[in-house]
């Protein structure tokens, strides 16, 4: 087996870190880009002749870039274990209403003022929302033997975390910092987020990697039906839980790094499929690599156009929806 | 007339004679308090965010019978006013309904700076029928900026940010800076009005001095949070410790709490005394 689309998507990978060190204000070269990552790398100090360029590669541009991958990486492999796991290759994780109810207790966490508390307490209370999202989908499930019924338990819970999200920017419309706050977060965004988000990001994503990855012989037994799955020694409810809370893992630290970006779950394994195959042992780790270039990509470029602030949540919905609309198509009502 | 602590009931009902005033906008509350007892004895109600220190320079100063009105059409209607005084961002809506029930309206428009505020004090004074009142209210305003403006030989370059945005030309924020004997580095680099740049922008523009809002009490930890936020530590502003907080009351006002920013921001110039 040759593995072109995962050096392809390798080799994109990096050259997009590499454009996301010198895109952006300030004229920073490559050169002096790379001579400050490598300094920085080594331990050393910034240089105390440039650092406001040290703080734009270091501090602002390296992190981002770093968190846009992971982001794009944990969503991109969420929404292959999603497909899997649901037998639908229109399914995403947005609509298990995790990242709905990660943002449901950001939001409240913006509107009780908590966020000025430290950087830390928005990602916290996301990663709150989402795992609690998890928990109640979990327990209202715990019965239920068909997939479709998590699915449609999880589309009532994100309206339901939706529609409290929107009171609570309803009630705070007559204080236009907090809903202009609350509005862009909901939009998502890497601006500003620093090694400290990353850190924090880390950790939960790579767990949740390694976790989607031993999934994949079980799905790829599962994509032949839930009997014959059965039939071949696959524990349907265990991989349930284990791809159900992978999936929250991931989506949840996504959300909480940068708020919510959707369609990029669905699209990424769908393009990647095409490349690759069914099979979950090449779908997994390169929607893992596909996501993390298709999302800094998305950074990169909104950047490299324009100096207005656009949020890429704003962008790969407005990619998204044309493309959700091409499968529908494509598939017609057989992938519903 | 009536006097300044006379019942709130008064207030709320309006007496026999007078007008009945509903003020709809945050400038409209504070520039019909400044005008006085003959303006206030109009008023029935006044905007919702009349009370909310962290945007009105009159918090807490009108009697609590005044109604606080939230702006929609029904309880606007139900107070039975002569005179709305709205904004041109009122909903299209509103707005219509209350000129289609009869009732005169006055819309301000252009909430960005000393000009804006002249004229739409002496359009509010007018429409409660005390121009002469209005004349000397915006006397009493240039009086006071002539006061608060410092003398400079040198102006340093502020940026203003809140909230991701900068304020460029042509906003309250370009007035204050200039009349503290600062120059707005959001202007200087060609931006006008209020606009959302990146944290990479602000550190490559590199400011001297930069201006927050603050609320009551957290001015200190909010200064202390940027000064030490990833990329703005590198700043100018950071490493000399020029991050100043201004209360948001000031610094958002389009009244004369835009005096108030100037006079907080003066007293940080190189220069000031």
């Amino acid at each position: 087996m040759t593995h072109r689309a995962e050096l392809a998507a390798a080799l994109v990978l990096v050259a997009l870190l590499l454009a996301a060190l010198v895109v952006g204000p300030g004229d920073v070269s490559l050169s002096t880009a790379l001579e400050i990552v490598v300094r920085r790398l080594g331990g050393g100090a910034p240089d105390p002749t440039a650092l406001t360029l040290d703080a734009l590669v270091w501090d602002l541009r390296v992190p981002r870039a770093l968190c846009a991958a992971v982001v794009g990486a944990a969503l991109g492999i969420a929404g292959a274990v999603t497909q899997g796991l649901l037998r639908n290759p229109l399914a995403e994780p947005g609509v298990l209403g995790i990242s709905a109810g990660a943002a449901t207790f950001a939001v409240f966490g913006f509107a009780l003022g908590l966020d000025a508390m430290g950087l830390w307490v928005t990602p916290g209370l996301a990663a709150i929302g989402a795992a609690v999202s998890l928990a109640l989908l979990l327990w209202i499930c715990a019965d239920a033997s068909r997939v479709a019924t998590v699915l449609l338990t999880g589309i009532a819970l994100a309206s339901v975390a939706g529609a409290i999200t929107t009171l609570m920017l309803a009630l705070s419309s007559e204080r236009w910092d907090l809903g202009l706050k609350i509005v862009r977060w909901l939009m998502g965004s890497f601006e500003g987020r620093s090694w400290a988000h990353l850190g924090a990001a880390l950790v939960p994503t790579l767990v949740g990697l390694v976790a989607a990855l031993w999934l994949r012989v079980d799905l790829d037994a599962l994509s032949l039906g839930h009997d014959t799955a059965h039939s071949l020694g696959v524990q349907l409810p265990r991989l349930r839980r284990v791809a159900l809370g992978t999936i929250a893992l991931l989506v949840g630290t996504a959300t909480a790094l940068c708020g919510v970006i959707g369609f990029v779950g669905l699209v990424v394994p769908h393009i990647v499929r095409l490349a690759a195959g069914p099979g979950h042992g090449r779908l997994l780790p390169l929607s893992a690599l596909a996501g993390a270039a298709g999302l800094l990509a998305v950074d990169v470029l909104t950047r490299a156009v324009t100096s207005v602030v656009i949020p890429p949540g704003v962008v790969t919905a407005l990619v998204g929806g044309p493309v959700l609309v091409w499968l529908l198509r494509r598939h017609g009502e057989g992938a519903t | 007339m009536l006097a300044v602590g006379c019942s709130a009931r008064s207030h709320g009902t309006a007496k026999s004679g007078d007008r009945r005033v509903v003020s709809q906008t945050v400038l409209s509350d504070e520039v019909l308090w400044a005008l006085g007892d003959r303006a206030r004895a109009q008023v029935v109600a006044i905007s919702a965010l009349a009370d909310d220190a962290r945007y009105s320079a009159v918090a807490g100063a009108w009697p609590e019978a005044v109604e606080r009105a939230p702006l929609t059409s029904e309880s606007l209607l139900s107070l039975t006013p002569d005179l709305v005084i709205v904004a041109d961002f009122t909903a299209a809506e509103t707005r219509r309904l209350i000129t289609d029930a009869g009732i005169e309206t006055v819309t301000l428009s252009g909430f960005d700076g000393f000009d804006d505020y002249r004229r739409n004090a002496a359009r509010i004074a007018e429409a409660v029928r005390l121009p002469e009142a209005g004349r000397e209210l915006v006397a009493r305003f240039d009086a006071r900026l002539a006061e608060v403006s410092p003398k400079v030989t040198q102006r340093p370059l502020v940026l203003s940010f809140s909230e991701g945005n900068v304020a460029g030309a042509a906003t309250s924020f370009d007035d204050i800076a200039r009349a503290a004997g600062f120059a707005n580095l959001a202007a200087d680099r060609g931006e006008t009005g209020h606009r959302r740049v990146s944290l990479e922008q602000i550190v490559a523009w590199d400011p001297e001095y930069l201006v927050v809002p603050a609320g009551p009490g957290d001015a200190a930890t909010i200064v202390a949070d940027l000064a030490a936020r990833p990329g703005l530590s590198a700043t100018r502003a950071a490493r000399h410790g020029h991050i100043v907080a201004i209360a948001s009351a000031s610094l958002y006002a389009s009244g004369e709490g835009m005096l108030d920013a100037v006079a907080a921001l003066a007293a940080h110039h190189p220069e000031a005394a």
